[in-house]
């Protein structure tokens, strides 16, 4: 079952004395149950947008939508109490303290107090939870949004740009807490973010979007593939010249480097390991060089964007 | 951060939530709301004591001294109306209207010559309820705007359509529970009025006894002020929320308040029933209000004047012409939240 199912939407926003600006263009996604699930594109391309159309906030002009399998925005009194949210900044009263905030959104939602302290002591804001929310730092912010998202114990927690104003450290520690929550295999999580790496490291699936339409989507492992370059760079040492003339022998295209030679077009690495050892040179480094997501993002938004 | 724990808790369709409780949470919270009210309640004490400063319960003496002078203007009064009957220099048939009617001296009250009067119930705890409605209705207006424009300015409104997402719930809670504090502000501010009115009647009153009718006639207009205080908050939570500010909800009201009804009284003699000023006290005052409505320029060879007509606008006709403005402002708003994107 996908816990997000997006199918053919489209939005465009209407603003007096310009064109319509498209923000949707039949735009597909979903996400399946129980894991995390990367939501990238670049500025504008319909990510927030989306979102806040999964949550009700926008109305899009035609598509359909369904979270946690049931219709939206028709059902979504039904299931808003399985979905927590972060979208963007996190909206709360600047002079209320962080627990009174907290304590504000349980009440809407009859969650306990005791729910209240333990998602403060999972974002390790309990000591702090009395402070007013208008002198948190960004990164005490953005945690306390987090904090609130979780209040609900969501099936499906949607996060857009989680990490945003967090140190390094806050930034590992919520990562750490998307991969436990992602792990317990009753959460699901949808991350948007601009940080490939993140959506890398974190990240079980991923869909790029760009100008409101989908791009790719899959396994990130996946995803990653489509962008392999098929580079393999080659280290034997004593022995360069000789291995240039040997690889160069069996068909394949070099580039220099600096103590390596860089092989291009290599379906299977084996082959060079195979093709030395012919000829008894022996290898001290054989590196596939594998495409990052960034490399991938750019690739596939290039055109779009 | 620690590893997020789970364990039973209420599944979400079984959690009892009360968006009404919370929403009555975060406007007695809201610290603006606070000071307010505060300064409110403070200004109400300062003018108390001033109150108390205006009455005074004459001694004898001061009694014996009004009253003397009371019958000197009378003698006065009845003096010149004789000699002047008597001036030959005024034709007899103008006498009559030349020097006035015989005197009434039930137009001559002790109290007006006395410096400070006593505290007298049937006149002074109707006005004085009156200032309270027109206060609070205005205090009302401020919190009522601040109220939804707070959770506009913070965004915090969206928030909570995380949370609940029926939007007419959402507006519809939010409306009640402003009218609910217009209403307790009215209550408030009408029962403080009279108790400090018992108080100055017992310090610094008039012993006289109350007409038969008087204290229905004053729980009547006591109660028509607490439905101004509801108007007034609701005027102030309609307007910012249609226009998601509450600066800029009160920058309106003091456009209209200041230059629209000021603009309209002069130029637009006839609008004065249906301006907002008029139509609430038409709603509060005992019997309606009472308007004079400029009519047309006569001339019949001896100069021209203009013809004013009374016009009486009833508390039903004040009350009516509010709720018309108020149900198409909170429509307005509630039809926009519903249909507008929200970001």
């Amino acid at each position: 079952m996908a816990v997000v199912e997006v199918t053919g939407a489209h939005k465009s926003y209407h603003r007096r004395g310009k064109p319509p600006q498209k923000a949707l263009d039949g735009l597909d996604l979903s996400v399946g149950a129980h894991r995390v699930h990367g939501f990238l594109g670049p500025n504008g391309s319909g990510k927030t947008t989306t979102i806040r159309a999964l949550l009700g906030l926008v109305r899009v002009d035609s598509g359909s939508m369904r979270l946690l399998d049931r219709p939206v925005p028709e059902d979504l009194p039904d299931v808003i109490g399985s979905v927590g949210a972060l979208v963007e900044s996190p909206l709360f009263f600047p002079n209320f303290s962080g627990r009174r905030n907290l304590r504000l959104l349980a009440g809407v939602a009859g969650v306990s107090r005791d729910r209240v302290e333990e998602c403060l002591e999972i974002v390790g804001l309990r000591d702090r939870g009395e402070d007013k929310f208008k002198g948190y730092s960004l990164g005490m912010k953005q945690r306390l949004g987090i904090a609130a998202a979780l209040l609900k114990e969501p099936t499906l927690l949607v996060l857009d740009e989680p990490s945003n104003g967090l140190d390094p450290a806050g930034i590992r520690e919520v990562r750490e807490l998307i991969k436990q929550l992602g792990s317990d295999g009753q959460t699901t999580v949808l991350l948007s973010s601009h940080l490939l790496s993140e959506v890398q490291q974190v990240c079980d699936d991923v869909t790029i979007i760009a100008r409101g339409k989908l791009v790719a989507t899959g396994a990130v492992a996946d995803v990653l593939a489509t962008g392999s370059t098929g580079d393999v760079r080659v280290m034997v040492p004593g022995h360069q010249q000789a291995a240039y003339d040997v690889l160069m022998a069996a068909g394949f295209t070099l580039t220099a480097l600096a103590d390596a030679w860089l092989v291009h077009g290599v379906t299977e690495p084996s082959t060079i390991t195979r093709a030395l050892a012919a000829h008894d040179l022996y290898l001290s480094e054989l590196s596939p060089i594998s495409a990052d997501l960034e490399s991938v993002f750019l690739d596939l938004t290039a055109e779009e964007v | 951060m620690t590893a997020p724990p789970r364990h039973a808790v209420a599944e979400p369709e079984t959690r009892n939530g009360s968006l009404f409780r919370t929403e009555i949470a975060r406007l007695r919270a809201r610290r603006f709301i606070q000071l307010l009210v505060g300064l409110a309640l403070i200004g109400f004490v300062v003018l108390s004591i001033v109150a108390f400063t205006q009455f005074s319960e004459p001694t004898p003496d001061v009694l014996a001294d009004a009253q003397a002078r009371l019958e000197q203007d009378i003698a006065l009064s009845e003096q010149f109306r004789e000699q002047c009957l008597a001036d030959e220099s005024i034709p007899e048939e103008e006498r009559e209207f030349a020097c006035g009617p015989p005197l009434d001296e039930q137009g001559f009250v002790v109290e007006n010559y006395i410096d400070k009067r006593p505290f007298t119930l049937t006149d002074d705890l109707p006005a004085g309820s009156l200032g309270v409605a027109a206060a609070t209705a205005m205090l009302g207006f401020v919190i009522g705007a601040t109220y939804v424009g707070a959770e506009w300015s913070t965004r915090s409104i969206v928030a909570l359509l995380f949370w609940e997402t029926r939007r007419l719930k959402v507006i519809g809670v939010k409306t009640g529970v402003a009218v609910l504090a217009g209403a307790a502000l009215g209550v408030v501010g009408q029962l403080l009025w009279l108790g400090a009115s018992h108080v100055l009647v017992r310090t610094r009153g008039s012993t006289t006894a109350v007409p038969d009718g008087f204290w229905s006639d004053f729980s009547g207009q006591a109660g028509r002020g607490v439905l101004l205080a509801v108007v007034g908050t609701l005027f102030g939570f309609g307007l910012a929320n249609l226009v998601r500010n509450t600066g800029a909800a009160l920058g309106v009201g003091f456009a209209y308040f200041a230059i629209v009804e000021s603009a309209l009284r002069g130029f637009v003699p006839k609008s004065q029933p249906f301006l907002v000023s008029e139509s609430a006290g038409a709603l509060v005052e005992d019997g309606g209000l009472s308007l004079f409505v400029e009519g047309p320029t006569v001339d019949q060879g001896t100069g021209s004047f203009t013809e004013f007509t009374e016009m009486i606008v009833s508390n039903v006709r004040g009350g009516l012409t509010l709720a018309a403005y108020l149900l198409v402002l909170l429509a307005a708003g509630t039809w926009l939240f519903r249909r507008r994107d929200l970001h």
